[in-house]
């Protein structure tokens, strides 16, 4: 479903002359379909980096990224056009970033609603009902449904965006650490969340610092260690 | 998915002053300056090509002078290119121009100003560049609606009392000149004129630019409830990189009158690759 090979990002910085900063290198591995992989490593070794270049946030220095699409059939995301990428995002590949990144004056419904209708295209009304049970799900105050996350605390901000990436069912599910802010309970049901949908047939890649939790939710794990350069 | 542009541009160069043929090679981000060492004409734009998608919002962005407006104002037919080619595919042209693929450069005055008032909707810069401030609102918006051939002027009225609504503009001053009225509700004006004829193509310029912080966020509500509403295809211009970031899908990057950058917004933002838009970005975080 998705096989990166060699993968590397190096960060060209022209300002005030220039500065190479090592991204990530020389990253390989391979998931099936329906199979969750989590990346391990110590912090600054490269982890979000590989995430942001199969999202496409990242322009890969060098390297494959091969993912067979639906809509496409197989392709290389190193190598697409941005518009085929922006379709890949609306229709299969979905992103957890670490952070919210809480967007002005829109609510945490509002937030959530969006990729659904982005992918469906269903009424305003059934995705709000499929966000609704969604937020109930995990546990999120009804009181908040209708506020702003900018004024919510770290791991309301992150159930939030777990809801946002969860509710259209991608294909793909990239996720940077999701768990990182929440407490035992939340991770568990996320956890449970993100059970559910690999067994819908969700490809899963996701970073985690908690070893235990990786290897428990896992079928493969990638351990990133310290890099030559 | 869409994947075929509702609009294109090749190639649009826009020189100010008497070109000497090569204008275009001593100027540009290499030569740090847009203006010919040879002949003193000013290279607004040049070799600029993009693609602007159905439903896609495309931000340009650059610094003063880079040259954003002047191909705005290229593809509102209100200035003349020295070169280029500019495609739309929509059935507003087909009725217009009948079928075939034209260069829209090329067409009669009569042409460009059926298409300037049905298929384009422009919000200038400076409001007073897109209204007569002396007439009243509501005739400025009806003015559009005149010259689209609607004759009927109780359906008028309807017209643009609709629009009023749908920008969220005080019905109550329908009749007041948009010179007493506030930046922002210039810019509203200028919204609701540009929308006056459903068209499928919008270029917003600087659309925030001097106003407030809740004002400017309010405009920027009012944008993309519209968009989520019509999903019309918007060419957005800024300097102000948070507009960017939470209204457009692409994003080009000029400076001195070159595209010196393209790309998803979220990569322009967190790995941008021209040593300007690195600037750029840095400066604004
Ligand atoms: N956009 C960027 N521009 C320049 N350097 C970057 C950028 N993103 C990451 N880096 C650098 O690349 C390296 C890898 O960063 P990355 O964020 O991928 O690490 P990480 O493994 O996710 O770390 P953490 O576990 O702390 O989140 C770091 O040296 C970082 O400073
Ligand atoms: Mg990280
Ligand atoms: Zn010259």
């Amino acid at each position: 479903m998705l096989e990166v090979i060699n993968l590397s990002k190096i960060f060209y910085i022209k300002i005030n002359g220039s500065k190479e900063v090592v991204g990530c290198q020389d990253i390989n591995f391979k998931v099936n379909k329906g199979e969750f992989l989590s990346i391990l490593g110590p912090s600054g070794v490269g982890k979000s980096t590989i995430l942001k270049c199969i999202y496409r946030t990242y322009i890969p220095t060098s390297g494959d990224i091969y993912y067979e699409s639906l809509l496409f059939g197989k392709l290389n995301i190193a190598k697409i056009s941005d518009r085929t990428m922006i379709a890949l995002r609306e229709k299969e590949i979905g992103y957890v970033s670490q952070f919210l990144r809480v967007i002005p004056r829109v609510t945490a419904i509002d937030l959530v609603i969006e990729p659904i209708m982005k992918k469906n295209g269903i009424s305003y009304k059934e995705a709000r009902d499929i966000a609704e049970e969604l937020l109930f799900k995990l546990k999120i105050p009804k009181y908040l449904f209708d506020a702003y996350p900018s004024t919510f605390s770290g791991g309301e901000q992150q159930k939030v965006n777990i809801a946002r990436g969860v509710i259209w069912k991608p294909r793909v599910l990239l996720l940077d650490e999701p768990t990182a802010s929440l407490d035992i309970e939340s991770t568990k049901i996320v956890i449970d969340l993100l059970m559910t949908l690999k067994e819908e047939g969700t490809t899963i890649v996701a970073i985690f610092h908690d070893e235990k939790l990786a290897s428990l939710v896992s079928d493969k794990i990638l351990r990133i260690s310290g890099r030559s350069i | 998915m869409e994947l075929f542009p509702i609009l294109e541009v090749r190639n649009l160069t826009k020189i100010y002053g008497k070109p000497c043929g090569e204008c275009i090679s001593h100027t540009g981000p290499i030569y740090e300056t847009n203006i010919c060492s040879r002949c003193n004409s000013l290279v607004a734009c040049a070799d600029i090509n993009f693609e602007l998608y159905p439903g896609e919002i495309l931000g340009i962005v650059g610094e003063s002078g880079s040259g954003k407006s002047t191909v705005i104002k290229l593809l509102a037919f209100d200035v003349e290119p020295l070169q280029g080619e500019y495609y739309i595919k929509h059935e507003k042209i087909i009725n217009i121009l009948g079928n075939g693929q034209k260069n829209l450069f090329n067409l009669t005055p009569f042409e460009k100003r059926q298409i300037r008032n049905q298929v384009i909707g422009i919000v200038y810069q400076y409001p007073y560049l897109g209204l007569k401030m002396n007439i009243s609102a509501g005739g400025n918006i009806a003015e559009n609606l005149l010259v689209a051939g609607l004759r009927n002027l109780k359906r008028i009225r309807e017209k643009v009392l609709e629009l009023f609504e749908k920008t969220e503009l005080p019905i109550q001053r329908i009749d007041e000149p948009p010179i007493k009225f506030s930046g922002g509700m210039q810019q509203r004006v200028q919204i609701a004129k540009a929308l006056s004829n459903n068209p499928p193509v919008l270029f917003l310029d600087e659309v925030t630019t001097g106003l407030d912080v809740s004002v400017k966020a309010r405009i920027l509500d009012l944008i993309k409830n519209l968009h989520h509403d019509y999903n019309f295809s918007i060419i957005i211009v800024s300097h102000d990189l948070s507009i960017i970031r939470v209204l457009t899908h692409r994003t080009i990057v000029m400076k001195l009158g070159r595209v010196v950058e393209a790309g998803l917004t979220d990569q322009i933002l967190e790995d941008p690759q021209h040593p300007y838009t690195q600037l750029l970005v840095n400066s604004q975080l």
